[in-house]
């Protein structure tokens, strides 16, 4: 008898608690809405995936030095090595055509940013330490290996929370910017067409990359690792002479690194870490930063139509966060509902791509304040 | 909360700042490029015709 109760003390199942229990429901919620709800289900489901491994009693794989996760985690994350390949992918997938035909629309990926920085702060006011503020402050961002990447290095501890609330509120675009939008512009306003951008031909197309990995890196230089394989990224797609690696970069290398990147980060949600208080404030912080950055994009825009001839359409500021390409939908989206001929979707992908750099100018600048 | 005050007033700063910069570089690139178009459009309008 005493020894099966000691083979039944060897298997897991002696060591279930409730909080693991909340855990599994937890990693079984997201998976569920990544296969039956399709919200961001390339991240969202190895997430989900990983929360259950990483509860299941003495699996041990997040057990340092020893467990297959936590090696995942350490040479992937810890390393910066997943994040900064994801932008690779990102970079060779994105087309910085509408940003050069119209640069003044850089400045609302920026305006989009003050939702960080606002947000940063109210976390300090929820008892949040400066690196913590500044991890749940970068969600409003709206860009998943950037927010990972900065956790990673600043507030470990809530990385799994952040990249969750990153990627939910991502896929919750469509249903959280609209009345956002709606409530800080008028019909009229809604209604402005752009006025059409200029012709961008290779070469201009390909010197961006180029230039602004120089501007940006001299600047900002704890960018470097997220910028550099971005612009680098998008040499490949815009040079036009590497369409293997251009390929490779947009389509297995992505892929494969999403697999890493997914399952060790929701590895690091165990019950210990994550069913605590302040990961709720994490959430709803989190969301305050997405509505507020959303703000502060639409109102920048308002504020240069006072210093500007060409008016912008307002609603293109909400792009300026940086869920590429769904804000840019989300604005066109709103766009034609106010005027059916009003085709925003090219214009918006302007401020939506300035979303992506501004972010990670942001995250180099809380690293370089607030160290590794 | 000094410290953050300072991190919020340098961030947005150095976010804008970057933006600018980068604003800065498109028209100069854009700039460069028309200039170096309508130079090499300039020299090849002499040549056109001279098959007649």
């Amino acid at each position: 008898m005493n020894a099966l109760y000691s083979l039944f003390q060897a298997t897991g199942l002696f060591h279930v608690t409730p909080g693991l229990v909340v855990m599994w429901i937890i990693g079984l919620t997201l998976i569920y809405l990544a296969v039956g709800k399709s919200y961001e289900p390339l991240l969202l489901l190895p997430i989900g995936f990983g929360i259950i491994l990483v509860n299941l009693p003495l699996a041990g794989l997040m057990t340092p030095h020893e467990g297959l996760l936590w090696k995942f985690y350490e040479y992937g994350i810890h390393w910066e090595i997943i994040p900064p390949v994801i932008f690779l992918g990102l970079g060779a997938l994105t087309d910085f055509g509408p940003l050069i035909a119209n640069p003044r629309l850089i400045f609302l990926g920026a305006g989009a940013q003050a939702g960080v920085y606002i947000t940063f702060f109210a976390a300090q006011a929820f008892g949040f330490d400066l690196k913590a503020a500044a991890t749940i402050g970068l969600i409003g961002g709206a860009d998943g290996p950037t927010t990972i990447f900065l956790a990673s290095k600043l507030a470990p501890s809530l990385l799994g929370a952040c990249a969750v609330a990153a990627y939910s509120y991502m896929a919750l675009v469509p249903i959280i910017q609209p009345p956002v939008m709606k409530l800080l512009t008028t019909a009229d306003e809604r209604k402005i067409r752009m006025a059409k951008g200029r012709k961008v031909g290779k070469l201009e197309k390909t010197l961006f990359p180029i230039v602004s990995t120089f501007i940006i890196i001299l600047l900002v230089p704890a960018s470097a690792p997220l910028i550099s394989m971005f612009m680098l990224g998008n040499l490949f797609r815009e040079s036009g002479v590497v369409d293997r690696l251009n390929d490779a970069a947009q389509n297995e290398l992505m892929n494969i690194v999403t697999i890493f990147l997914g399952v060790p980060v929701g590895a690091t949600m165990n019950a210990e870490n994550f069913l605590r208080p302040q990961v709720i404030f994490v959430f709803c912080l989190g969301l305050f930063a997405f509505v507020v950055s959303t703000m502060t994009g639409v109102i920048l825009a308002k504020l240069m139509n006072l210093f500007s001839k060409n008016k912008i359409n307002p609603l293109l500021g909400a792009a300026g966060v940086s869920a590429v390409p769904m804000a840019a939908r989300v604005v066109h989206q709103v766009g034609m509902e106010a005027d059916k001929k009003n085709y925003l979707l090219m214009y918006a992908m302007g401020p939506n791509v300035a979303g992506v750099i501004g972010t990670v100018i942001a995250a180099g600048i809380f690293l370089t304040l607030l160290g590794g | 909360m000094d410290d953050g005050v300072g991190v919020f007033l340098v961030g947005i700063l150095g976010v804008f700042t970057g933006m600018a910069f980068l604003y800065l570089s498109i028209k100069l690139t854009g700039a460069a490029v028309s200039a170096l178009a309508s130079r090499k459009k300039s020299r090849e309008a002499p040549g056109q015709g001279g098959g007649k």
